[in-house]
């Protein structure tokens, strides 16, 4: 099997959803992180205390937009400078590498920080702009001079653009050893996605009081991944005893493991029940022909072989935990 | 012919006069000689066209005009002289003696043709020749051969006058068969001709018709050949269509066993699908353990389907792979199919092409077989025709000869016995000659006269009696020179025996003191010439009127 193009079975990509998957796979390791979706502002990462709050701007901005107010509306710098927690807040704007080249110039770089790999703040003369115009949008010039030390200017290393973003996530989640081959890169990111709106929408109960159920929590992740890696297990445990069916049985075997979740679930059930435990530390192949010989008059030899390797895999993650 | 009535016209000295003769004997007599009796006698028959430079001296003959009122069977004419011209009848038409003689042979049925001294071939006659045997001349008989001076016959073989006239005038003549004979020369060239044509036709038959024979038999054999060829290659076709059909079969079994097994994944994608979004809309309030259990059930239906979705585009590939492996085979079995039916209609075609052939050939072979025998068969039909036709010639030449040699026997015979009378009578002549010989007469002076006299009086008495042809008949008086009573009287009875009596219509001049030689003169019609004067100047002005047109 090949892979046909993996950015192509992603769902709801948005360059919103990308930042955030991408602070959280940089950083769920770390500890005491925490991630909530657009509590106050589009996504707010706590680590070791540090609370930032993120703004993410999937255009591609200048300076001036940062400060322009719009229609009425207030500039995003002043929205973003705008929101307090209960600690001191860091700020960052996480837009594209695409800025305004002569505004970008003028950036410091930070380096990096907790969340991101590098990051810039306003020079003298920037922050002296942002400042006037913040000023004269109604923002309190002490408060704005302190909030605008902790204001940063994240690059992502990708636009909106799907071929682009998601090659990149799947990247970084290979370099935390996660598996990203045969689709599963596309899967966990699916998940994470999914997760992300599902917390997007949760209402806020209070700026302050952060909704548990906002919060894009270590434990889902790692649920993510580990459930990918299970699907790797599995892949090696077939890959393991394949070779002792023919090409066609192969075949057979692998779609209908494919559709033991709609199709077998009641006579996995029976298997598990009949083939009780076993040692999965042998020979996969006499592993799985013992365990045949077991339960082979529960059905047809295919779809049998296709849940005893399925529960096979799942013996072995559990173990692996 | 019958000469009822003579007229001359001399138109310059305006005199005329006009003679009438009956049948029989016709004496023209006077008392004296160069009276005019020769010059009447010779305008008379210088009128009938024979011509004649021998008029007395004095007979301006080129200044008269002369008429003869003839009956001939019934029927009754005119033949009117003017020098040269001639007219017939009552007709306008002016004739010179070439037409004029056409018209008098015909009239008198004389188809008589003689021998010219110049060419090989024979040639119609004047109106002179016939007439030379019916004219004793004076002057001109009693010399060299009998008839040979009275008439201009040159122009004519020697030896053929006047034997040819004699024997065409007795009925002995060859002429009939010269003609049978060339008519049988004709036809035995014209069949060798066809003898020739028949021996090129034979070489024909062997190497032309034999040759055929051969080129019939390679181009059949070529020509099986090629057809056997086509069924080979039609044959290796089949196998092939075959084979494609096979291949198509096999593929097509493969195409409905994964287009079912991609019906089943199909259905279980969306069965996948429907639980995951059912996974979803699932109330999110519950508490994070399901949360988890459902991010793993999503996951693991995503798992699912993401390979599902793999096997899917790999049947579909399979799908449009196979399609297009069985489209590819059916066009290719349809072109083979394509090929193998024209193969096939030319292989049938060469085989009609191989019947056709033959049957033309055959068919070609025997129409020229046919028309070789119908040539061949044609030229032999010719042949014999011709070989038959000679063959009746032949015997018709015979016959011709028999009769001929038969009556000339007779004629023979005859003239022998005749002659043998007038011996008896003139005894000192020599006349022992044979019929028909006319050469000329050795002996002389008065013992001549004799032999002329008697072999003329047995010759006209043939003629009298065998000729179907009546012409008047003139003798210019018998020698002038004899003296002898003795042989006068016996000449002028020979004359009045043979000539006189006959019931022919003849013509004799003598002196009227020879009347007493002739016993019954007074049964002639007596013709006077007095006072010497032939032509009056009194009868001119109603003779003239008897010539139409003369002014």
């Amino acid at each position: 099997m090949n892979l046909n193009g993996g950015v192509n079975a992603i769902r709801g990509f948005n360059y919103q959803k990308a930042v955030i998957s991408l602070i959280a796979i940089l950083n769920y390791q770390k500890n005491n992180f925490e991630l909530f979706i657009e509590n106050q502002e589009d996504a707010e990462v706590l680590i070791n205390n540090t609370h930032t709050f993120i703004q993410i701007k999937g255009k591609k901005l200048g300076l001036a937009d940062l400060i322009r107010e719009k229609k009425g509306q207030k500039s995003i710098l002043f929205k973003n400078l705008s929101k307090e927690s209960l600690q001191e807040s860091r700020y960052k704007i996480v837009t594209f590498e695409s800025f305004l080249a002569k505004d970008k110039k003028e950036l410091n770089s930070s380096g990096a920080s907790l969340i991101f790999d590098e990051i810039y703040e306003y020079s003298v003369a920037q922050k002296e702009n942002i400042t006037d115009k913040l000023k004269e949008q109604g923002f309190s010039e002490a408060i704005l001079r302190n909030k605008l030390s902790k204001s940063y200017i994240y690059f992502s290393p990708f636009s909106n653009n799907l071929n682009r973003a998601i090659p990149f996530l799947k990247g970084k989640m290979n370099d935390l050893k996660i598996n990203v081959d045969n689709g599963k890169g596309d899967i966990a990111l699916n998940e994470l996605f999914k997760l992300i709106d599902q917390k997007s929408e949760i209402l806020v109960d209070s700026e302050y009081d952060y909704n548990p159920k906002k919060k894009l929590t270590v434990e889902e992740l790692d649920v993510i991944f580990e459930t990918v890696d299970s699907f790797e297990v599995k892949d090696r445990v077939w890959r393991a005893i394949k070779d002792k069916f023919t090409i066609y049985k192969q075949q057979k075997i692998e779609i209908e493991g494919s559709k033991i979740i709609i199709l077998h679930r009641s006579l996995k059930e029976s298997v598990i029940q009949e083939i009780g435990s076993f040692n999965i530390d042998q020979d996969e192949k006499k592993l799985i022909e013992s365990l045949y010989r077991k339960v082979q008059h529960l059905g047809n030899e295919i779809v049998l072989y296709a849940i005893i390797i399925d529960i096979v895999a799942e013996r072995i993650q559990e173990e692996l935990k | 012919m019958i000469i009822e009535k003579f007229i001359i016209i001399d138109f310059i000295k305006k005199e005329a006069n006009s003679f009438k003769f009956k049948q029989g004997a016709n004496i023209i007599c006077s008392e004296n000689n160069t009276a005019g009796k020769s010059c009447l006698l010779k305008s008379l028959y210088y009128t009938l066209g024979l011509e004649t430079n021998k008029f007395p001296n004095g007979w301006d003959y080129k200044n008269m005009i002369f008429k003869i009122y003839y009956d001939h069977n019934g029927h009754k004419g005119f033949i009117t002289r003017l020098n040269d011209v001639f007219w017939i009848d009552n007709s306008d038409k002016s004739l010179l003696i070439k037409e004029y003689s056409t018209w008098l042979l015909r009239l008198l049925d004389i188809k008589m043709k003689l021998p010219l001294k110049a060419k090989e071939e024979l040639s119609d006659v004047y109106a002179a020749a016939p007439l030379s045997l019916f004219y004793i001349d004076q002057d001109t008989s009693w010399s060299n051969g009998l008839y040979k001076n009275t008439a201009n016959l040159c122009m004519y073989k020697m030896n053929s006058v006047p034997k040819n006239i004699f024997e065409y005038f007795l009925g002995i003549s060859s002429d009939e068969i010269i003609d049978l004979e060339d008519a049988k020369t004709n036809l035995q060239s014209h069949k060798q001709i066809l003898i020739n044509q028949s021996g090129t036709l034979g070489e024909l038959e062997d190497s032309f018709i034999g040759e055929e024979k051969k080129t019939t038999v390679f181009n059949e054999r070529e020509l099986k050949e090629e057809i056997r060829k086509y069924l080979k290659l039609a044959s290796q076709m089949s196998e092939d269509i075959k084979k494609y059909k096979l291949y198509i079969y096999k593929k097509q079994i493969s195409l409905d066993a994964i287009k079912l097994d991609l019906i089943e994944i199909k259905e279980v994608l969306r069965n996948l699908t429907t639980n995951y979004n059912k996974i979803s809309s699932k109330c999110s309030q519950c508490n994070s353990e399901l949360t988890v259990s459902q991010s793993i059930q999503r996951m693991k239906l995503d798992n699912n389907r993401v390979s599902l979705g793999k096997y899917k585009i790999d049947l579909e590939r399979n799908v449009a792979q196979l399609e297009k492996e069985i489209e590819n085979g059916l066009a290719k079995k349809l072109n083979i199919e394509h090929d193998y039916k024209k193969l096939l209609s030319i292989a049938e075609v060469k085989q009609g092409e191989l019947t056709l052939s033959q049957y033309i050939k055959e068919k070609a072979k025997e129409d020229v077989k046919n028309i070789y025998c119908d040539i061949k068969n044609n030229l032999y039909i010719q042949e014999k025709d011709i070989s038959k036709k000679i063959s009746e010639i032949n015997k018709q030449i015979n016959q011709l000869n028999k009769a001929i040699e038969s009556k000339k026997n007779e004629i023979s015979k005859d003239f022998d016995k005749s002659l043998l009378d007038k011996r008896i009578i003139f005894s000192k002549a020599n006349l022992d000659y044979n019929f028909l010989n006319f050469n000329a007469i050795k002996d002389s002076g008065a013992i001549k006269n004799q032999v002329f006299l008697c072999l003329y009086m047995v010759y006209t008495e043939l003629l009298f009696k065998y000729s179907r042809i009546k012409i008047p008949f003139v003798l210019d008086s018998i020698i002038k020179d004899e003296l002898d009573s003795d042989i006068l009287y016996k000449s002028y009875s020979i004359v009045n025996d043979t000539i006189l009596k006959s019931k022919e219509q003849t013509f004799v001049a003598l002196l009227v003191d020879k009347l007493s030689f002739i016993d019954s003169y007074e049964n002639y019609n007596k013709i006077e010439i007095k006072e010497k004067r032939l032509l009056l100047k009194d009868k001119y002005a109603d003779l003239e009127g008897e010539i139409p047109n003369m002014k």
